[in-house]
């Protein structure tokens, strides 16, 4: 799985550090992109603000979703992911602490392939991570348009 | 002996016409067997704001809203009344000014030997018990909505206790002697029995949130889904078949979950472990037969005189090293019985057991 590329959308750095570790640990980390909020994420896909210039058809191969982030939101995020042909069929795992049914519901409705709970165990954490990795890096087929 | 004259029967009467006339809590008055007032007390000038020389002679249909003359409510509950002796309603009545109060209403019919004469009619004025109980249910869902994003909030710095603990303990395990690493894992199990608390509260405050579904629950069937889980020991468990009730299916598994889910936990010491779920029949409210749920177990139990903390929350009548908990399970189990407007209580002896029984509404 070297030249898989992984955009995670997570604002708390100290989530981010302890997601790269288990991602690390997991030998998932070849190219990973931390965008802190909503709006990072959005101009990381469309290649627009701070990413103008980037090739947009450069699309990473999962997208890990923290829902509460701050300016644009992480439903909102997705509905947008969903709503481009060029991110449309981009497998999108929703990572978060919400168990609220409402999000879960929201979630899926607007297209997420999978919905995970970060747990507060660390040593779980890593062992999720390891299972997300190796089902949507390898084991899945990633939509035909896409590499 | 009492010597004031009692016998005299139109004394009697008198007397109690200016009793009535006094009473200011409850408007209480009557009328004519079509509807027209013909007495009026305190009470009633209180709540309906009319004097008596302007209402006596007047149709008592004036205390109703238009909507309610509209569909010929006032006529109606005089024919109740008349039919069956009494009628008692709860709605909005309307007073002089025009503003409405949320009443209860009884109506009861005078006979004079079989003769309709006319109606007593009683009101009570129950608005502010209505906006009291308005407030209260306000306040009790900003509570659960805080418990609920607190509950959040919580949960992501015990990630990176967690999380960097452990760090700790595989980068720089080397570096600390065992009582450098004793101390790190008594970090992180205090941080995971945190989450439990958190997630625990989460569900107390779920089981609040919501409409209250009501449809056919099957509790045998949900308790024989539930026991299936439960493995590694041997208890001798019975569910009694048959046990349907009108309720909210996903919030009453909750409770059986916790209600059973105990009894397997505090019989864990036991090598004869025996559990049961049945129900039994006890006379209820006004003489009717009360359909009472009961799980028992011949576990651990506890001492009676603690009874009154068992379902508050983060109460525990066992040490947390003696058995596992959060503490939040009885009171779980306690709201979800209430909000189907059943009760819950219990008895157990110290190393017999404990019986929780539970009503679940009619």
């Amino acid at each position: 799985m070297s030249n898989r590329k992984i955009l995670l959308v997570e604002d708390n750095p100290d989530d981010v550090t302890l997601t790269l570790r288990a991602l690390k640990k997991n030998n998932l980390t070849n190219d990973v992109i931390v965008a802190t909020d909503g709006v990072e994420a959005l101009d990381y896909l469309f290649a627009t603000g701070a990413h103008a210039g980037r090739d947009a058809a450069d699309t990473p191969d999962i997208i890990l979703l923290d829902l509460k982030l701050p300016r644009v939101g992480g439903l909102e995020v997705l509905q947008k992911i969903r709503a481009d042909a060029r991110t449309r069929l981009l497998p999108v795992i929703i990572l978060t602490s919400s168990t609220e049914e409402k999000d879960l519901i929201e979630g899926y409705s607007l297209g997420a392939n999978s919905y995970v709970r970060k747990p507060v165990d660390f040593v779980e954490f890593v062992e999720a991570t390891r299972e997300l990795g190796l089902y949507w890096l390898v084991y899945n087929q990633p939509p035909p348009q896409h590499r | 002996m009492d010597t004031v004259n009692l016998v005299n029967p139109t004394d009697t009467a008198e007397r109690f016409r200016l009793l009535v006339e006094s009473i200011r809590d409850y408007a209480i008055f009557t009328l004519d067997p079509e509807g027209h007032v013909t007495s009026w007390n305190a009470g009633a000038q209180r709540y309906k704001q009319y004097r008596a020389d302007e209402i006596i002679g007047r149709h008592f249909s004036a205390f109703y809203t238009p909507e309610d003359v509209a569909s010929g409510k006032p006529a109606r509950e005089l024919e109740v009344a008349a039919r069956e002796g009494r009628i008692e309603d709860e709605g909005w009545r309307v007073r002089k000014d025009g503003t409405r109060f949320w009443a209860n209403v009884v109506i009861t019919a005078l006979r004079e030997n079989g003769r309709l004469v006319g109606f007593a009619k009683v009101t009570r004025d129950l608005t502010e018990r209505m906006q009291n109980e308005e407030r209260l249910r306000a306040a009790v869902q900003e509570l659960d909505a805080f418990a609920y994003s607190v509950s959040h909030d919580l949960r992501a710095p015990l990630r990176s206790i967690d999380g960097f603990s452990q760090i700790l303990l595989e980068d720089y395990g080397d570096k600390l002697d065992d009582a450098g690493r004793h101390a790190l894992e008594r970090v992180r199990a205090a941080t995971q029995h945190m989450g439990g608390l958190i997630d625990d509260l989460l569900k107390l405050s779920r089981v609040s949130r919501g409409e209250l579904r009501k449809e056919r629950v099957d509790l045998s069937a949900i308790a024989r889904a539930i026991v299936k889980e439960y493995t590694g020991r041997e208890v001798a468990i019975t569910i009694a078949p048959g046990l349907v009730v009108e309720g909210d299916p996903r919030l009453l598994q909750v409770a059986l979950e916790n209600l059973l889910g105990n009894a397997w936990k505090y019989t864990s010491k036991r090598p004869d472990a025996r559990i049961e779920l049945g129900e039994v029949e006890a006379a209820g409210a006004a003489g009717k037969r009360e359909r009472v749920f009961y799980v028992r177990d011949n576990g651990a139990g506890f001492d009676m005189r603690y009874a009154d903390k068992l379902f508050g929350a983060f109460q525990r009548l066992h040490g947390t090293n003696e058995f596992e908990g959060t503490g939040v399970g009885l009171a779980t189990v306690q709201r979800i019985v209430r909000r189907h407007g059943g009760r819950i209580w219990a008895e157990a002896k110290v190393g017999e057991g404990a019986t929780f029984y539970f009503t679940v509404g009619e």
